[in-house]
């Protein structure tokens, strides 16, 4: 069911008409299924003319430049950039930890998630959108076309997957699932005690054009700590036990420093771009500036 | 030890307090239950965790530093009530006199604020010292003794009378308050031996007194300390500077009648030597400077010539910064000439009325001329016992009673019969006269001769002025407030038809009008008539007035005023001379001053601000008490203070959590 509502609250109608004038760029070129709005380094029929070539027989007559032909007596084929679609994911994180912070890490990703997904739908790329631990019967919508839009709200407003379920698992059984080539985006907040290193390790097998947008809420990167705390996991109910004091929060400070560049680099070295996003940054911004100065978006 | 500290508490009060350490290390422990909050994830916060535990042990003393910050609050609190202080001497016996120097040298300012300031801080921390079932009492000296009230262990009264004490202009004398002091401590001395009535205000016990003094008291003679153990704690700086007034007084030049001459002397006490300037100022209105140079511990005169002044108030100002600015200034006050009243009784004296009739006399005084028979008039009785004259010269008469006045007798007695007198014998030589006397000064007598005279005896404490080969022939006698002098032969001979005929060729030398005038000045009191009398601060003042006055009415120089009421035919008597300046008198309702008479200091002893190293009472010599070590020093205050500093320090750790 569309929902205007749903609408309103992952994207506004000014958001709408903002993202309408982007699109979606990938550093690769990649293949497409469909004939889409993306030039390929395919040559075929589109109105973006790219060569000359001399006719051979057997070519198409219809692509015959006839005024050449008068002038030169010469039969030259013009040839002319093919036009495809893209094929977009965006995968994200819906594990426990996402629900912290106002916006939530969730919404906040969700939100990006269909800011993104709206561009592609806008220039007739192939859109899929999943949660992490999507179980396989029950998998995420492909979508095509702007009057999907609704289609993906919906998807996304829906609450994701019950299944705990660590972000590498996720990302493998993702990547299983999706061999196609494209644009990756996942937004997670990287909160895995395991490490993010095998997920991203998957990711990169795929041979897809990754973003990592690393969502952290306020509360995560100054947390206002007060007094004696217990403090408890609210994925695994780990508790550390802590009193806050200048130098700990000083402490955290340095390692989450510490954590964001070493999540950095490490994307950097395997040709993925790594972007952290504060759930207080809008979307537009994010989008508007950040993404495009990535070059995610044009 | 246990000088270092003095006990506050009784034991209850210490087993409370001793129970606050273990009470807050028992909180301590019991303490610390975890908030509980749920995050995102521990995964960032165990690692920073796992980092501050390598070095734990700090760790572990930073979670303990409110814990020890409470602890050193109840031992910095623990300590303080212990009292720590020190001191090399302490308060030794159960009963103390703290006597306080209040003379005019304590109001120096060689140590801040003032010596008595500092004298009085010291007693008081004496006070301080002392403990439950001590008593003291406060008294003060200047050159005379108070005593504020009998002996109390209650301190902050004794504090308080510490604090009213107050700085006098007088100058000191320690004796009567050492007697008093004395008198607490010995038994047989207390109070007056010879008064059955005097009872003793306090039981004799052994007694400490502490004098706080700058030590300027000479040697104290005739005081027995027996059981009364004195210390000295020494007032001021060893080197103080001090420039004074010594001296200063106004006269007539004697060459030039229509000058006034001011004298004064200026002296440095201290050691370094310094230019002064020194003003004279008459009326307010500045009338000469003069600039001295100086040296140390010496002295110089300075001289100041006013023309044409008939009456008005000098002050000599001396423009120096030095510590003590009481002698800075010294006073004098010009009277217009009043020409003394005098009255001779005389059968005829040509000598006599020729000296008297001279211009020089007749400036000092009046004269009248009246034969002996006015003596039995009614208007003589009302004169004399009026007092209208200031000398009455009885040539060879007597009165029936003694006048008010000063008196002359030549050739006969004053009645009364404390004179006595020898027969006639003739022919006397005068042997010697007191020349140092001012009414025999510049006189030349040797070759005086006398027929006939006969020899005088004057009164118990009369003093002799001209002796000669028959016995005493001139003699002074006091009576109240009056001189009498007595001239034992007359000038005036009889010859056996009773023919006047000399009876003495004194007139005929220069001595005799000199003696003449020496009358006038002395017995006329007119020689003082241009400059007021000056007194020492404290000291009282006798006025004389004329009859008719029946009160007088002096304004201080600060402008109070005091009526004084006349009491029998002494005249007036003023005591509250506290102030320095000029005194203005006047009598009954008049607008104008008759009189005026100065308070000066003028006391090289008081001047001299060089604090005494002993004190010499009678045959004991009291050494000084050594520096400020006199008194306990305590500390708790400052302790405290640090306690609050703490306090402030944890209230900030806590509520912040800074650690280092």
């Amino acid at each position: 069911m569309s929902s205007p509502a749903a609408a309103t609250a992952l994207l506004s109608p000014q958001l709408l008409a903002q993202l309408e004038h982007l699109e979606l760029v990938t550093r690769k070129v990649f293949r497409g299924r469909m004939k889409g709005e993306r030039r390929s380094k395919r040559k075929g029929q589109s109105v973006e003319f790219a060569d000359f070539r001399s006719y051979v027989p057997g070519d198409d007559l219809r692509f015959v430049d006839w005024n050449l032909y008068a002038r030169l007596d010469k039969l030259f084929i013009k040839l002319f950039l093919e036009e495809e679609d893209l094929h977009f994911y965006a995968l994200l994180d819906g594990s426990p930890s996402m629900e912290f912070g106002d916006p939530t890490k969730l919404h906040f990703a969700r939100q990006l998630a269909a800011a993104l997904g709206f561009i592609g739908l806008c220039r007739a790329d192939r859109v899929k959108i999943e949660f992490l631990g999507q179980s396989r019967v029950n998998p995420g919508p492909v979508l095509r076309g702007r009057k999907s839009l609704y289609r993906m709200l919906e998807y996304l407003e829906s609450p994701p997957p019950t299944t705990t379920t660590n972000l590498a698992a996720g990302t493998r059984e993702f990547c299983l699932r999706n061999s196609g080539r494209g644009i990756l985006v996942l937004i997670t907040d990287l909160m895995d005690k395991a490490g993010y290193e095998p997920a991203l390790r998957f990711l990169l097998a795929q041979q897809m054009d990754v973003y990592l947008i690393h969502v952290l809420c306020p509360e995560e990167m100054n947390p206002e700590l007060r007094g004696d705390l217990k403090l408890i996991d609210c994925e695994d109910r780990d508790v550390a036990e802590v009193t806050a004091s200048r130098p700990l929060l000083d402490r955290y400070q340095k390692t989450l420093a510490a954590f964001i560049e070493g999540a950095r680099e490490y994307c950097t070295r395997r040709g993925m771009t790594y972007l952290l996003a504060s759930t207080q940054t809008p979307v537009e911004q994010l989008v508007a500036n950040y993404l495009r100065q990535r070059g995610l978006v044009r | 030890m246990s000088d270092f500290f003095s006990n506050t508490l009784s034991l209850t009060q210490w087993g409370l307090l001793l129970a606050v350490p273990p009470a807050i290390l028992i909180l301590y422990f019991l303490k610390l239950k975890r908030q509980p909050l749920e995050v995102p994830s521990t995964f960032l916060w165990s690692r920073t965790i796992e980092d501050l535990h390598v070095n734990s042990i700090w760790q572990k003393l930073r979670q303990s530093l409110l814990l020890f910050l409470q602890l050193l609050l109840v031992a910095l609190v623990v300590l303080a009530c212990l009292r720590p202080g020190w001191q090399s001497s302490k308060l030794t016996g159960s009963r103390f006199i703290f006597l306080l120097d209040t003379s005019a040298s304590m109001g120096a300012t060689d140590v801040a604020p003032s010596r008595l300031e500092d004298a009085k801080r010291r007693a008081r921390e004496l006070i301080d010292q002392m403990k439950y079932g001590e008593e003291a009492t406060i008294m003060t000296f200047s050159d005379e003794a108070r005593t504020s009230r009998s002996f109390t262990d209650n301190r902050r009264m004794l504090q308080s009378l510490v604090r009213e004490v107050e700085v006098t202009t007088h100058t000191t004398d320690i004796s009567d308050a050492l007697r008093v002091a004395a008198g607490q401590a010995n038994t047989a001395q207390s109070g007056d031996p010879n008064n059955p009535q005097d009872q003793r205000v306090a039981e004799a016990r052994p007694t400490t007194v502490y004098i706080f003094s700058d030590g300027g008291i000479g040697t104290v003679e005739d005081v027995t300390l027996g059981r009364l153990e004195v210390r000295y704690v020494a007032i001021g700086d060893a080197a103080p500077t001090n420039v004074a007034i010594t001296a200063f007084s106004v006269d007539r030049n004697p060459e030039r009648t229509d000058e006034l001459q001011a004298f004064g002397r200026i002296e440095n006490f201290g050691y370094v030597p310094g230019e002064v300037s020194v003003s004279l100022y008459l009326d307010g209105q500045l009338q000469d400077a003069q600039k001295l140079n100086l040296e140390p511990q010496s002295g110089s005169g300075v001289q100041f010539q006013l023309r044409d002044v008939e009456q008005g108030q000098l002050r000599l100002v001396l423009e120096v910064q030095d510590n003590l600015a009481i002698d800075n200034q010294a006073f004098a006050a010009i009277d217009a000439p009043r020409p003394s009243r005098v009255l001779m009784v005389t059968r005829g004296n040509d000598s006599w009325r020729r000296a008297l009739s001279t211009d020089v006399a007749g400036r000092l005084a009046d004269v009248a001329f009246v034969e002996p028979s006015y003596l039995e008039s009614k208007a003589y009785l009302d004169e004399s016992d009026l007092g209208q004259y200031d000398l009455i010269i009885y040539d060879q008469c007597q009165p029936i009673r003694m006048p008010q006045a000063n008196t002359l007798f030549l050739g006969d007695l004053p009645p009364g019969g404390e004179w006595s007198s020898e027969e006639n014998a003739s022919p006397p030589a005068i042997l010697d006269w007191e020349r140092t006397h001012p009414l025999m000064q510049l006189l030349e007598l040797g070759n005086v001769r006398i027929v006939e005279a006969k020899a005088v005896k004057p009164p118990v404490g009369g003093l002799v002025l001209m002796d000669s080969t028959i016995g005493t022939l001139v003699a002074l006698g006091e009576r109240q407030a009056f001189q009498d002098v007595v001239v034992g032969f007359g000038f005036v001979g009889r010859d056996p038809a009773g023919d006047p005929i000399p009876n003495t060729d004194w007139p005929r030398f220069f001595s005799f009008p000199i003696f003449v005038q020496n009358v006038l000045q002395y017995l006329g009191n007119s020689g003082t008539a241009t400059s007021a009398p000056s007194v020492r601060p404290g000291s009282p003042v006798r006025l004389r007035a004329t009859g008719s006055v029946g009160s007088l009415r002096i304004v201080s120089p600060s402008g109070g005023e005091t009526t004084l009421k006349r009491e029998g035919q002494t005249g007036f008597t003023f005591t509250m001379t506290d102030e320095l300046g000029v005194y203005s008198v006047y009598e009954n309702n008049a607008s104008q001053p008759a009189s005026h008479f100065v308070v000066n200091l003028f006391h090289a002893r008081e001047s001299n601000l060089v604090p005494a190293e002993q004190l010499a009472i009678g045959s004991t010599e009291v050494k000084k008490e050594t520096g400020t070590a006199v008194a306990r020093r305590e500390m708790w205050k400052w302790i405290l203070a640090a306690a609050l500093v703490v306090l402030i320090f944890e209230w900030y750790v806590y509520n912040r959590r800074v650690y280092f």
